[in-house]
């Protein structure tokens, strides 16, 4: 098997420069699927029978949760790249990975709770889901904290990648939560076997967000990687070229 | 396709819900637009980081020529 | 695949391995007890520990529910649909609060049987419908309903 378009894709330059040329139209997509999955969500989707318009959290609530536990495999994943392979772009990706898993945790969270308050009658509960929902939140501030806990940065790396590993568990967990045990949170709505049990009015317009929500995620990462690739390929000549260039031309530093 | 609100403040309002839908929006925009501005701050930053190390290097190598 | 790459494989998939056997192991010991509520028939049989704070969830019983005029105080009916179990609660319900939606207690079981809540929270379903679709489905249940008592 050849290998040789894997080891490309782990070079940093390669990374850069085409991310480059992808990150403007990636942008405007996200931004357009998000203001419109958004507006459509909020002001024309139908209010729904029972809840009313609390209802509309949906929007937010569900694509957050999402990439929480999608992110996480991503980041787990490349902490298993970064292991068996050494790649750097790997590790950068995993420690890119984090923070913005632990902010979309938080968000899956605090929408939950704001949801929780009108519906169930509390903001806070301590079921299945929203418990195993927080541990996610702390493994993400684990694996955030370990690349900052030793003095090697590569003994940093590895540390974070095995308790990324240790904690994919805890996806299946969650997802699982609402059917394994009595919870207060509800099944899920969308499910991979069945027709979501959701009217099309009010199911379209969360779909435009999910899709948002992969392009957002897929933009932050991409921005705070290609940080990661500065700092870290500073003495390079490509790097000192693009800072050249971007001296000369005020508004290539924005882009 | 239809707005489901009378008018403005109905949108706000929400029935009664409003304050929990956009305590939602609002947290939720606030921190994705943190997600998306701290790199491009922090990029800013080693830009102009790198661009001094640059200038540094550049004022050595010519006083290091002017001494021989 | 280079051996010492396939060697470090190896051990990724040990992690992944041996976590999710002690994952398994902790999900099978909690068991029923990361349950968040107990059924009626679990608190009415004396499964659910007695004479401390429990949480029983289940359907509100269609009919049972009986508000004190003068104070917040209510009484109402959850069932599992094997056993009902009586509540009493003072204050105020959440909003989703209704009979034949599922509501969770939480408080102590007295005498009486009857389980004390010092809290009550709606449970809603995984499903959303709007309004008039609503509507018109609850409409098209009560026809068929009647065509059905019709016919007997």
């Amino acid at each position: 098997m050849n290998w040789n378009w894997f080891y490309r894709m782990g070079s940093p330059r390669w990374f850069y420069e085409t991310t480059s040329r992808w990150l403007p139209w990636l942008g405007a997509l996200t931004f357009i699927l998000l203001v419109g999955g958004l507006v459509w969500g909020l002001a024309f989707a139908p209010q729904d029978a029972k809840q009313g318009n609390s209802f509309r959290i949906i929007y937010l609530h569900v694509p957050a949760s999402f990439l929480a536990l999608a992110g996480y495999f991503l980041m787990a994943a490349a902490g298993a790249i970064g292991l068996i392979w050494k790649m750097k772009l790997s590790y950068m990706v995993m420690k890119c990975a984090a923070p913005l898993g632990a902010v979309l945790t938080f968000l899956a969270l605090f929408t939950g709770a704001v949801w929780g308050k009108p519906t169930w009658g509390s903001y806070w509960v301590w079921d299945a889901r929203v418990t195993s929902m927080l541990i996610l939140l702390f493994l993400y501030l684990g694996v955030l904290a370990l690349q900052y806990a030793f003095n090697s940065k590569d003994v940093g790396n590895k540390a974070s990648a095995i308790l990324a590993l240790v904690g994919t568990v805890n996806i299946p967990i969650i997802y699982k939560s609402v059917d394994w045990w009595f919870t207060l949170h509800q099944p899920a709505t969308i499910t991979f076997t069945q027709a979501p049990s959701m009217h099309p009015a009010m199911f379209q317009p969360l779909l435009v967000m999910i899709l948002g929500f992969y392009c957002f995620y897929a933009v932050a990462l991409i921005l705070s990687v290609r940080v990661e690739i500065l700092a870290r390929e500073r003495k390079t000549s490509w790097v000192r070229e693009r800072v050249k260039q971007a001296a000369q031309n005020s508004l290539g530093a924005t882009l | 396709m239809k707005f489901q609100f009378d008018n403005f403040s109905h949108l706000l309002n929400m029935d009664g819900h409003g304050a929990y839908v956009w305590a939602a929006v609002a947290v939720t925009v606030l921190l994705m637009t943190w997600l998306i501005i701290n790199p491009l701050l922090q990029r800013r930053d080693v830009f102009e980081e790198i661009a001094r190390e640059v200038s540094r290097e550049q004022l050595r190598q010519d006083a290091s020529r002017e001494g021989a | 695949m280079h051996p010492m790459r396939k060697q470090r494989l190896q051990i990724v998939v040990m992690i992944i391995a041996a976590s999710a056997v002690a994952a398994g192991l902790i999900i099978y010991k909690l068991g029923q007890n990361a349950n968040f509520f107990y059924t009626p028939s679990q608190v009415l049989s004396g499964e659910a520990p007695e004479g401390t704070f429990i949480r029983a969830g289940g359907m509100v019983v269609e009919g049972s529910v009986r508000r004190d005029p003068n104070s917040l105080a209510v009484d109402f009916e959850v069932t599992d649909g094997s056993a009902i179990l009586g509540v009493r609660y003072t204050g105020i319900l959440p909003d989703l609060f209704a009979e034949n939606e599922a509501a969770i207690a939480a408080g102590k079981v007295d005498q009486n049987r009857v389980l004390q809540a010092s809290e009550v929270l709606a449970k809603h379903d995984e499903k959303y419908t709007p309004p008039e679709v609503a509507e018109s489905m609850n409409a098209a249940y009560k026809a068929k309903q009647k065509r059905k008592a019709d016919k007997l």
